[in-house]
Parts: C-alpha cells; structure tokens; sequence
C-alpha cells in the first residue's frame, strides 16, 4: 500500500478527529493566531495555515494520547515558524523578538467597548514578549496547568511557573497602564 | 495586584475574545492544501527552468569557445563555461534534494525542541551553502579568467574587473551567510539560556 492510499484510507477518521478539535478549539486557535500576529491579512493566513497543520497531522496522532494537547503543539509550532519566517524576511533588526508588525486590527478607540479595548490592549501586550513567554502566556491563558504546558514546551515545571509569574505579572503592569491613560 | 488577582483580571478579558470563531471545514482544507503544492511546485518548476536556461547559455558559450578558436585560453576558458554549467546543475539537484528532504519531521515535538531544531536546521545550512552552493562554481570561473590570461593577447581589462567582480559577489554571498549563521547561533544560544536560567 503506497502513501497516497494509505493517507485516503485514513482520511475519514482524520476528518472526524479534525472535526472534534475544530468544535473544541477553533476560537483558542483564533486566540493564538492574533497574540502571534497583529496584521489581520498575515493573521487570517496563519490560522489558516494551523488549521492545515493540524488537519495534516492527525494521519501521524497516535489515537492513544491527548488530541488537545497534541493540537496545541502542532498550533504553537507552525506560529513559531510563522514569527521564524517573518524575523527572517527582516533581518535589518535583529534584536527583534519576533512581533510580526501591520496594521492593528480592530475598531478605533472611540467605537471600541471598554472591554474590547482591553482585549486589543492585552493582544498588543502579548506579542511584545519575546516569542517563548508567548508560547507560555498563551497556553496559560487558555487554562492549560503549568505541567502540561511543561510538556508541551518541552521546559521544567519550574522553568514555566517562573516565566508565566514574570510574564503575568507585566501583561497586568501593561493593560493597567493603558487603562490609566 | 496580587498573583491571583492577576490571574482573574487576565482570564476574564482573554475569555471575552474570539469566542464565535469558526473554523475551516475539510473540503477547504483540502483545497489550501492543494493551493500551496501547486505554489510550491510552480516555483520550484521556475527555479529550475531558470537554472536550466542559464546552463544551457553556459554550454553553448562553452562549445562555441572550444570550437571557433583553437588557443589554449579558449580552451582553457571555454572549458571553465561548460564547469560553470554542470556545478549550476548540480546545485539544483542538491537544492532539489533538499527541499524534499525538508518536508518530513514529527509535528507533534515539543515547542522550544521544534524552536531549536528549526534554528539549527537554518544555521546549518548557511554554514555549509559555501561547500554546496558557492564552492562548486569557483573552479569553472577559475577556468574562464584563466584562459582569458592565456589569450596570445590578454585583455587584462576584462581579466581584472571580471576577476574582481566575480570573487567580490562570491566574497559577499559567503559573508552574508557567514553573518546570518552567526546571528542564528546567537538565537540558540539565547533560547539555551532562557531555557536554562528562568
């Protein structure tokens, strides 16, 4: 059995699982295309570039482990190399941390709800961590525990209690500031 | 603010966000998918058509050379041509293999580890573009200065600035990779150190 029958043989329950992950994580996955991109055109690419992955790789998820997690990690990866893509293609600065700069999505200050001004302050706030707190912040946010998020990064429990602290702790500092203005 | 005043001010604004967004369904899926293979097979198609017309100029160059004048500078130069021609083609196939070979990896690897291989995959091959990419053309330009040289009536004009320039362009190409390398290593070694001392 070659590849490309081997890949439609799976593509029914590859589709199913897909489904499952869309159902229970599209909006997190929205989340994380816009704390990694601030320009709406580029962000609407990179969601739809997760979404591919993600699809693409449940031909290799083992149906044994965590679909959500396993979800997350392929989402996370392909906007690590969205930001790698972008630094690349800027290389006059690279002391960069990866923001991907663009237009600011969103309605002006004056027809923006006091929530959704905080929303757009807090995404503005996140992608000027350097990228790995913004993998952590993100994952966080979306109520993953510090070992999952241990997991799925690949650093110690430690390691991810005392960035997120750090990182919480600024974001906070950040969208307070703003409110103050 | 405390810690988890914090976490209750940040979760309540992020869970206000994007809460209708819908996802792409399978059939438009498969349709971006094919999309970007066509991308990717239409300029990788212009690479080498490109690549394949500018070896096909070099050879004819070259025999033109070693067939209109019997001197050893145009032998010697017509020679170096069709060198040129077959390292053009060679780092075709090289870049040919690389970019299937690309195509694989787990997707599933753990974020920084995916981070740092991605890094080191780069690094590594700005390192070694001087071996597969530039080192292959040098000795074929060696050949075509060298028969210029040995022309009964050397134009020493065409030999020096031709010399120059070519060895400038090639200077500056193994810099810029030197250079880009060297700024990959520093991500490394800053994403080691993060990874490391948090």
């Amino acid at each position: 059995m070659d590849v490309r029958q081997r890949q439609d043989n799976q593509a029914p329950e590859r589709d199913a699982l897909y489904r499952r992950v869309a159902d229970e994580m599209a909006p997190a996955l929205a989340r994380l295309a816009e704390g990694f991109e601030a320009d709406v055109h580029a962000r609407e690419d990179l969601l739809q570039d997760i979404h591919l992955r993600i699809w693409k790789s449940l031909e290799r998820f083992d149906g044994a482990g965590n679909l959500r997690a396993w979800a997350f990690r392929v989402a996370h990866n392909t906007a690590a190399d969205h930001v790698a893509r972008a630094v690349r293609r800027r290389p006059t600065r690279p002391s960069d941390t990866g923001d991907v700069e663009g237009i600011e999505p969103g309605p002006g200050p004056a027809s923006m709800t006091e929530t959704s001004a905080r929303a757009a302050r807090l995404m503005t706030s996140i992608r000027s961590l350097p990228p790995l707190d913004r993998h952590l912040i993100l994952l966080y946010l979306e109520g993953e525990p510090p070992r999952s998020i241990a997991t799925l990064t690949g650093l110690s429990a430690g390691a991810v209690s005392v960035r997120i602290h750090r990182a919480r702790a600024a974001l906070t500092r950040d969208v307070q500031k703003g409110e103050d203005v | 603010m405390t810690a988890d005043r914090d976490d209750d001010f940040l979760s309540d604004i992020w869970k206000e966000q994007n809460m209708h967004a819908q996802a792409p369904d399978t059939h438009r899926l498969r349709d971006r998918e094919r999309q970007l293979e066509h991308c990717a097979t239409r300029r990788n198609r212009i690479e080498y058509v490109a690549g394949g017309i500018a070896a096909s100029i070099l050879t004819a160059a070259g025999l033109s050379t070693l067939w209109d004048q019997a001197t050893l500078g145009s032998l010697v130069s017509g020679t170096g041509h069709l060198a040129v021609a077959i390292a053009l083609l060679w780092v075709l196939a090289r870049l040919h293999r690389r970019q299937r070979d690309a195509r694989s990896g787990d997707p599933g690897t753990p974020i920084v580890m995916h981070l740092r291989n991605r890094l080191e995959a780069e690094r590594d091959m700005l390192r070694g573009a001087w071996a597969w990419y530039v080192a292959p053309l040098i000795p074929g330009f060696a050949l075509i200065y060298g028969g210029i040289a040995l022309e009964p009536h050397p134009n020493w004009l065409v030999f020096w600035s031709g010399s120059f320039f070519t060895a400038a362009m090639i200077g500056w190409i193994a810099w810029l990779n030197h250079r880009a390398a060297n700024r990959l290593d520093a991500e490394i070694a800053r994403l080691d150190t993060e990874n490391d001392g948090s």
